[in-house]
């Protein structure tokens, strides 16, 4: 096994403190265990550039082509069975319902952020909200400007 | 889907990742759907010092008893994370049938009934076997 030294520090340093918080969040939450696996994977997507240089309050976006690109994106990470979108949306639903996620509708975001993937298709946009000590905060904390 | 692909991605990936990733297939392909059983094989990969992990092929866990364990996962999750300790053996149950984490909870060894004699005390143990876990990947999906 070649673990990736950067990498380890990177999940000491700064997805341990997220992981912790998002997991607790979610004991309390009742979420289900496809929710708890939808949590963590968005959590390990995150990499370096999304905390480097960042000493302010920011979301960080992450857009897939539809829940089937949802659904392909997760498959790796959570194993071999096929899960109908609706069953991927009640998750997102459930944990957006937490406020550790948001997934605005697409119709609001469809000319900001799916530009790759064509203007005439809508994309899925999950958003997580980090503060300036880089732990994520609830979607209801931020402030609408 | 590409495992091969998807293995060479893993290798510069931190061993808890790896280990969490395997445990989602351990979990499919086993049909367990227990969130309270994710939830204790993150708190033994996740709440844990990684070089426990790194020093040994299979990884110890020794608790006083059920209730122990249910109390050092409120104290992780800062939340009660079962209503009671039927709840935990369930969960332990899931966990052993997918191999991800061993209990002594039905048939302790003889090594742990010394050690409990020796301590004068019953004792939960968990076994995580990390080294097989890290390479541990399913050959192809299977058909539901």
């Amino acid at each position: 096994m070649r673990s990736d030294k950067r990498r380890t520090l990177f999940f000491d340093n700064y997805l341990q403190p997220v992981l912790l918080y998002v997991n607790s969040r979610l004991v309390n939450a009742s979420i289900s265990l496809l929710g708890n696996q939808i949590m963590m994977y968005l959590i390990l997507q995150l990499e370096e550039e999304h905390f480097e240089g960042c000493y302010e309050a920011r979301e960080v976006k992450f857009i897939y082509d539809t829940y089937d690109g949802f659904a392909n994106a997760l498959m790796p990470f959570i194993g071999c069975y096929d899960i109908p979108n609706s069953t991927i949306s009640d998750n997102l639903d459930a944990l957006h319902n937490t406020y550790l996620i948001n997934v605005p509708l697409s119709s609001s975001e469809k000319d900001k952020g799916c530009e790759s993937f064509g203007n005439s298709r809508s994309c899925l946009i999950i958003k997580l909200y980090f503060d300036e000590e880089n732990q994520l905060i609830l979607s209801n904390e931020i402030s609408e400007e | 889907m590409d495992l091969d692909r998807n293995q060479e991605a893993l290798d510069t990936r931190d061993i808890r990742e790896v280990l969490i990733n395997n445990a989602n297939y351990r979990f499919a392909i086993s049909r367990v759907k227990s969130a309270s059983a994710y939830r204790i094989f993150l708190f033994i990969v996740l709440g844990h010092d990684l070089y426990r992990f790194l020093l040994k092929k299979e990884v110890l866990f020794e608790y006083d008893s059920l209730t122990h364990l249910a109390e050092k996962l409120s104290d992780y999750y800062s939340y009660p994370l079962v209503k009671n300790k039927s709840s935990i053996k369930t969960a332990l149950k899931y966990l052993d049938d997918a191999a991800l984490i061993m209990s002594n909870s039905q048939q302790p060894t003889a090594e742990e009934l010394k050690e409990c004699e020796l301590n004068n005390s019953k004792y939960l143990f968990l076994y995580i076997n990390i080294e097989e876990l890290l390479h541990w990947r399913p050959a192809k999906c299977e058909e539901e």
